[in-house]
């Protein structure tokens, strides 16, 4: 699990480079309203990303427990 | 324990940068990183609590109350875990919350210990 | 007179069968020990005796020394899990892991506790009973014998002062006793002594009531009279002080042994032996029980204190001392039916 790890760090911190980076670029080009619609489609990748993996880890730690 | 380390310090490093231009992402590397060392660590809990069974052998305590002390630890460590989150975001008063929650559950789950104690001293009388 | 023909004029019935609620029935008998010592058969004795006592301490170490593995596993999983918890914030984890352990160390010694008071009164019944069998029947043979009827007056009057003491001990030092191991349990369920002054209290009032009992015994004006000339001899100091040696009872064991050693010597005839034997026997075995638990009680403490809680180490050495406080109970109820024995000899026959 340890390469899917650092993996996803990377990868979440690629899509924030790239939400700020296409921002910048919409904001220079006066088309604000658009960077907006980026960053809330980063935040739902990154989403997508990681909510299965909690609720991966959760479901180990209720079978651990016993909760 | 290397995966770990450099998992903390990698995302550490990114959020640091990333926290100027777009903050919330910050977080969710926060987030990301603390759910993978998280990840770690159950395995390692995992040995631990095993052992900890052995030792159930010879004690003979009734099954009931090993149950009860193994909900307890893992709502500890779930109430630690996403309280710490909500820290880092900069939510105190969330993270309080939590944290008050799971110390009333673990409370409501530790009576009946207390009162099989009591019964039991009672049958001295 | 021939000894058996002699022996069966008296009725042993009611003693064989204390010595039946004793334990000691099937394996002893009254008039067969009297038997043997009126014929001085004392090796035959000396076996009786012997092969009695392996018996009955052999099955009693057994279930010490399990109770002592149990106890230190408790204490080993509780200082285990506190160290595990110790990584959490939380202290609640820790708390609640100890509560689950103490609760099962309390099980055990409140399962031993109630035991050890089972086989208190239990003797003291017995010692009752067979004061009411063998008192009057000894009596009359010694009148039977000597043909003095002082015996029967005196008999009454010794007879209520140690069926008095006895019952006070049944009444007020037994409940006393297992009043002060719940408060001790009970002060170390939170983590702050809130009952503490309170067992301090109990335990107070124990040691007084016996303290206070070794000297009612002994103080008896009839008992000093009889025994000061005999202590001249030095044999009785030499045991005195070896007796004295014993660990945790000696010292009180040494204040009475005068008394004891003295009217020892009053006892004169085989019958009157008879009875003291079987005394010892029926009280040896209950004191040998609560002896041995009171000293595995604290070898668990000592063997548990470098890794448990505090806590638990005091319940165990609470429970220890709950134990040596009903083995002295029992023995100053022996120590005044021997000293009745004894008197009632010197009442009848007028020997020193």
């Amino acid at each position: 699990m340890a390469g899917l790890g650092i993996d996803l760090i990377f990868r979440i911190a690629a899509v924030g480079i790239l939400v700020s980076v296409i921002g910048q670029v919409l904001k220079y080009s006066g088309k604000d309203e658009h960077a907006f619609l980026v960053s809330l489609a980063g935040l739902l990748l990154v989403l997508f990303w990681i909510v299965p993996y909690i609720s991966d880890l959760f479901d180990t730690i209720r079978r651990l427990f016993a909760i | 324990m290397f995966q770990v380390a450099i998992t903390a310090i990698a995302a550490a490093l990114l959020a640091v940068q990333l926290k100027q231009a777009k903050p919330e992402y910050g977080v969710y590397i926060g987030l990301a990183a603390g759910v993978v060392i998280l990840w770690f660590t159950t395995d390692q809990i995992g040995q631990v609590l095993s052992s900890i069974e052995l030792l159930e052998q010879y004690v003979q305590i009734d099954a009931v109350y090993w149950s009860v002390l193994l909900k307890i630890t893992g709502i500890t460590y779930l109430s630690e875990f996403a309280g710490n989150i909500c820290r880092d975001a900069g939510y105190q008063a969330l993270a309080g919350q939590v944290e008050l929650f799971a110390k009333i559950l673990i409370m409501a789950l530790g009576i009946p210990v207390v009162l099989a104690l009591l019964e039991t001293i009672e049958s001295l009388m | 007179m021939e000894a058996g023909t002699f022996l069966d004029q008296f009725d042993f019935t009611k003693i064989e069968e204390i010595l039946n609620q004793c334990g000691l029935g099937d394996r002893l008998s009254f008039s067969g020990l009297v038997g043997t010592i009126v014929r001085g058969n004392w090796v035959e004795l000396k076996e009786m005796l012997q092969s009695y006592f392996g018996q009955v301490f052999l099955g009693d170490l057994v279930y010490n020394r399990e109770i002592l593995v149990q106890a230190m596993a408790a204490a080993v999983f509780s200082a285990v899990f506190t160290t595990f918890s110790s990584v959490f914030r939380n202290s609640q984890i820790a708390e609640n892991g100890f509560l689950v352990s103490y609760l099962f160390l309390v099980s055990l010694v409140i399962a031993s506790v109630i035991l050890s008071v089972g086989i208190a009164s239990d003797v003291l019944q017995t010692l009752l009973t067979f004061m009411r069998a063998f008192i009057p029947a000894f009596s009359l043979a010694l009148t039977f014998t000597t043909g003095s009827g002082g015996a029967l007056v005196y008999d009454q009057t010794i007879f209520m002062i140690c069926y008095g003491v006895e019952y006070g001990m049944n009444l007020f030092v037994i409940p006393l006793v297992e009043m002060n191991v719940l408060l001790c349990i009970t002060n170390h369920i939170s983590k702050d002594g809130l009952l503490e002054k309170l067992e301090g209290l109990s335990e107070s009032v124990l040691n007084w009531a016996m303290k206070s009992m070794l000297m009612a015994v002994i103080g008896i004006q009839m008992i000093q009279n009889l025994v000061v000339p005999l202590l001249q001899s030095r044999k009785i100091s030499l045991v005195q002080k070896a007796i004295g040696v014993i660990p945790g009872i000696g010292d009180g064991v040494e204040a009475v042994s005068d008394i004891v050693l003295g009217t020892g010597m009053l006892i004169q005839n085989a019958m009157g032996a008879g009875a003291l034997i079987v005394l010892v026997l029926c009280c040896a075995v209950p004191l040998g029980k609560l002896a041995l638990t009171a000293l595995m009680y604290q070898l668990a403490a000592a063997v548990i204190q470098p890794v448990a809680d505090k806590r638990m180490v005091e319940t165990l050495a609470c429970a220890g001392r709950a134990a040596r406080f009903l083995l002295k109970m029992v023995f100053v109820c022996c120590v005044l039916l021997f000293i009745t024995v004894a008197l009632i000899c010197t009442a009848v026959t007028g020997k020193f």
